[in-house]
């Protein structure tokens, strides 16, 4: 297994340009090796075809050789010549050369015996020649003739023999022609099957090789088609290769997630600006509700901000300085009014309404009230909704200090704690009940729904009234803990508290 | 999981693998060409011998000489010898039996085993083209002025007992016995076996004999004299052949007239043609002189002479009477 493994581990290392070139040489090998053994095996065919036949010609070389030898001998004999002798001599010694092809010994076999027997009547023939031609060189013709006779039984002898041994070698060849052609017929048999089972192998290592190169893309193929209709909830690729195909599984995985971190970005920013747009929604349905309210509400006060304004002038003109500033005052507090009812504004344009509205409203109750400011920072810049402070002080008097025959006290603290800028507006009066206090809280509440009729109901009775304060506040800061209602921590007495973070 | 090879090593094996391959793919094809070649070799092309023994003789007598080879070679690699038949299948090849004998000295045979079935053949020790005597052995009739290593015979007087004995196994008690004899040939060994027949069924003189020459008539062809004496005397009983053709002669005469059974024939000489009568029920009995046991007799004594310089100059065969019983309890 760990052979295998490493095999593959080896083959994953590879690029896929490289398996392809290998498993084409390989394959290209492996045929040429196959084409070679049948060419070899062919050549070996036709080479045995043509020893068949060989053998044959070469004894009917072997024979006319013999002839020449026998029939210079015999010219020598009659004629006694010059030439025939060296004819004799020449033929006889290409015969003797000729002769030693053949087998010497006996055999079993039967082509091996003719060619002994061959051989020894050749000796013989040869011996019995050379001393006929010996005895015709010194005359003596009676051992002449004898050796002579006895050279031409021994050539009738060769001449019979080499017949034979021709008929011998032509059945020999046939047999073995036909044996060739049976073993020819087997291993043609056997080439194919070899040739069939190589092509197997090839094409099972080549089937191999393109599903291990094509299995990954049909994977990117398929992610894609998901990744194509929008389904980005996919696995990532496992990749062990190395090569073109794990690169591009790479890059897929990194794109893959890539995707859906953009997606998880742009989808947060979709809710966000959802949210956002929710918020102004709503801000846009209770300033425009407010605003129709405190339009409404403040007709009357416009005008009076106008004719105010009148009396002001004819107030200077009288040279009745206190009676010109009180009108000054109360003119300013409605125009702030109907200015920043729709926008946001500073912490100080508040703390200055607070104060225009606390001189008039000193100067209506006389010395019901005192109003104590207590201010230990200086970020009073902080931007924050319009018309927040002011309601909250009117809160404390119209309904804390409301019974209270004299001496009432409203306090406005504001400091830093925590990184929070803290406001508390409270008032020594009756309190703030329990109940009144859940249900001012959980109605303006962001899960709330604070639809526009009931919100000009509760401005209706409340004028730009608490719950308004409260839910502007929660919707511009986005946390509903930025307001709070407590006991005066001095007493009795209700205590708004306001905290802004991030200053 | 930790893998067994580096990868480079897991390369190397690939590579080696491959190499396996190829290296297996040239075995395969060294092995087919090897059997491709096995094919056209005969297994007995380099099977070397040391010497070469010719069994000679003539048409006439091949299925003896047959047999004789079959003795021969079956001793043969003993003497690591190479053991070939010199006998024309057809009697238009036929050669004389010193004819032969040349020829073996010429083809450097170590010895010759020659049937010799004309007592008047003289032969010689054939010599090779060096002055060698060639050893030779001779078997059948023997001629005293030949010259050989060893003569293998039988007893005339032992042969003529047991023709004798055949006959009176045939007729118990009373018939007529003719005797084929071709009188052109071997008059010592034809004389001596009739008397030793003779004096043998002396004691049963209510068989009578007769003899039939074939060789003195001119005109008549051999096997119409038998005809015609089969036909002229119906009392025959049993005739007795001595000689191998005489037997084939007498049986196609016997066929011829429809006696077959009638008339009981006692051959001489095995052969395939002289068994297949036997077994036909056409000859009733076969003198054979153990051909098979003559040929490795032959040998043996010839590879002393090879060795010693002598062997036994006169050796005598086995006689044995083969009837249609004995021979279908051998087979």
């Amino acid at each position: 297994m760990k052979l295998v493994e490493s095999i593959k581990t080896a083959m994953n290392s590879v690029s896929i340009r490289r398996k392809l070139l290998v498993s084409f040489i390989v394959a290209s090998g492996i045929m040429g090796l196959i084409v070679l053994y049948v060419v070899l095996i062919f050549g070996a065919v036709v080479d045995s075809v043509s020893v068949s036949y060989r053998t044959n010609a070469k004894l009917d070389a072997y024979s006319a050789l013999l002839a020449q030898t026998e029939s210079s001998l015999e010219q020598y004999m009659e004629l006694r010549s010059f030439e025939s002798i060296d004819t004799f001599d020449s033929t006889r010694a290409k015969l003797e050369t000729a002769t030693q092809e053949f087998t010497s010994f006996p055999s079993a076999d039967e082509v091996s015996l003719l060619e002994y027997k061959v051989y020894k009547l050749v000796e013989t023939f040869v011996g019995y020649a050379d001393s006929a031609v010996y005895a015709r060189r010194a005359n003596t013709i009676g051992a002449s003739d004898a050796a002579y006779v006895k050279a031409v039984k021994a050539y009738r002898f060769l001449t019979d023999a080499i017949s034979q041994l021709n008929n011998c070698y032509f059945r020999r060849n046939i047999v073995q022609y036909n044996a060739s052609l049976e073993t020819v017929r087997k291993i043609s048999l056997g080439c194919i099957g070899f040739t069939a089972l190589i092509v197997l192998l090839d094409l099972i290592l080549v089937l191999i090789l393109v599903t291990n190169i094509t299995k990954p893309l049909v994977e990117i193929s398929g992610v894609a088609h998901r990744l194509a209709e929008r389904d980005f909830d996919i696995p990532l690729f496992e990749i062990k290769t190395q090569d073109e195909v794990g690169n591009i599984c790479r890059a897929f995985n990194r794109m893959i997630i890539s995707i859906r971190e953009y997606i998880d970005t742009i989808w947060e920013k979709a809710v966000q600006e959802i949210e956002l747009r929710e918020k102004e929604i709503k801000m846009s349905a209770l300033y425009k509700d407010a605003q129709l309210k405190s339009l409404q509400a403040q007709i009357n006060p416009h005008f009076l901000f106008n004719t105010l304004n009148t009396g002001a002038q004819l107030a200077m003109m009288e040279g009745a300085d206190k009676t010109c500033f009180f009108i000054e005052q109360v003119a300013d507090f409605f125009r702030y009014n109907i200015q920043q009812i729709d926008r946001d504004t500073t912490l100080q344009d508040e703390l200055r309404i607070v104060d225009n509205y606390v001189y008039i409203m000193n100067v209506r109750f006389g010395s019901k009230f005192r109003f104590e400011k207590n201010i230990t920072t200086s970020n009073v810049s902080v931007r924050m909704p319009s018309m927040i402070l002011q309601p909250l002080i009117e809160d404390c008097i119209r309904h804390g200090l409301y019974d209270l025959p004299g001496g009432g006290i409203i306090a406005l603290h504001i400091y830093e704690q925590d990184g929070y800028l803290v406001i508390t507006i409270s008032d020594n009066g009756k309190g703030f009940p329990p109940d009144k206090r859940e249900e001012v809280l959980s109605k303006t509440a962001p899960s709330a729904e604070i639809g526009i009729s009931s919100s000009v109901d509760m401005i209706a009775d409340k004028g730009i009234g608490l719950y308004n304060v409260i839910a502007r506040l929660r919707l511009y800061f986005n946390t509903p803990n930025v307001f709070d209602i407590t006991a005066n921590p001095d007493g009795n007495g209700t205590c708004f508290v306001i905290r802004i973070g991030n200053v | 999981m930790k893998l067994l090879f580096p990868q480079k090593t897991a390369a190397w094996i690939i590579v080696l693998i491959c190499i396996l391959l190829v290296t297996l793919g040239c075995l395969i094809a060294v092995f087919t060409l090897r059997l491709f070649n096995s094919a056209q070799q005969s297994p007995a092309a380099n099977e070397k011998r040391q010497h070469f023994v010719l069994v000679a003789g003539t048409h006439a007598d091949i299925g003896f000489l047959k047999q004789v080879y079959e003795g021969a070679l079956s001793v043969s690699d003993e003497y690591d010898a190479v053991v070939e038949l010199l006998a024309p299948q057809s009697q238009a090849d036929d050669v004389s039996i010193q004819t032969w004998l040349e020829y073996g000295a010429a083809v450097g045979a170590s010895g010759i085993i020659a049937y010799i079935d004309n007592e008047k053949d003289i032969v010689a020790f054939p010599e090779d083209v060096h002055g060698n005597i060639v050893p030779l052995i001779t078997i059948g009739k023997d001629n005293p002025e030949s010259t050989h290593a060893s003569f293998i015979g039988a007893n005339t007087y032992e042969l003529g007992q047991v023709v004798a004995r055949a006959v009176t196994g045939i007729l118990p008690e009373e018939g007529s016995v003719l005797t084929v004899v071709n009188s052109s040939e071997n008059n010592e060994f034809t004389n001596q076996l009739l008397a030793s027949m003779q004096e043998a069924l002396v004691a049963y003189p209510r068989i009578t004999t007769g003899i039939l020459e074939t060789g003195f008539n001119k005109e008549l062809s051999q096997d119409e004299i038998i005809r015609r004496k089969l036909m002229n005397t119906p009392e025959t009983g049993v005739v007795v052949c001595l000689s191998l053709d005489d037997t084939l002669r007498v049986a196609q005469s016997v066929i011829d007239l429809n006696k077959t059974g009638q008339i009981k024939i006692i051959g001489f000489h095995e052969s395939e043609k002289t068994l297949e009568y036997l077994q036909k029920n056409i000859l009733s009995a076969v003198i054979s002189l153990n051909p098979v046991q003559m040929g490795k007799t032959a040998m043996h004594e010839l590879f002393r002479y090879r060795k010693e310089g002598y062997a036994n100059g006169y050796i005598l065969s086995d006689i044995s009477v083969l009837t249609q019983e004995s021979l279908s309890e051998t087979r």
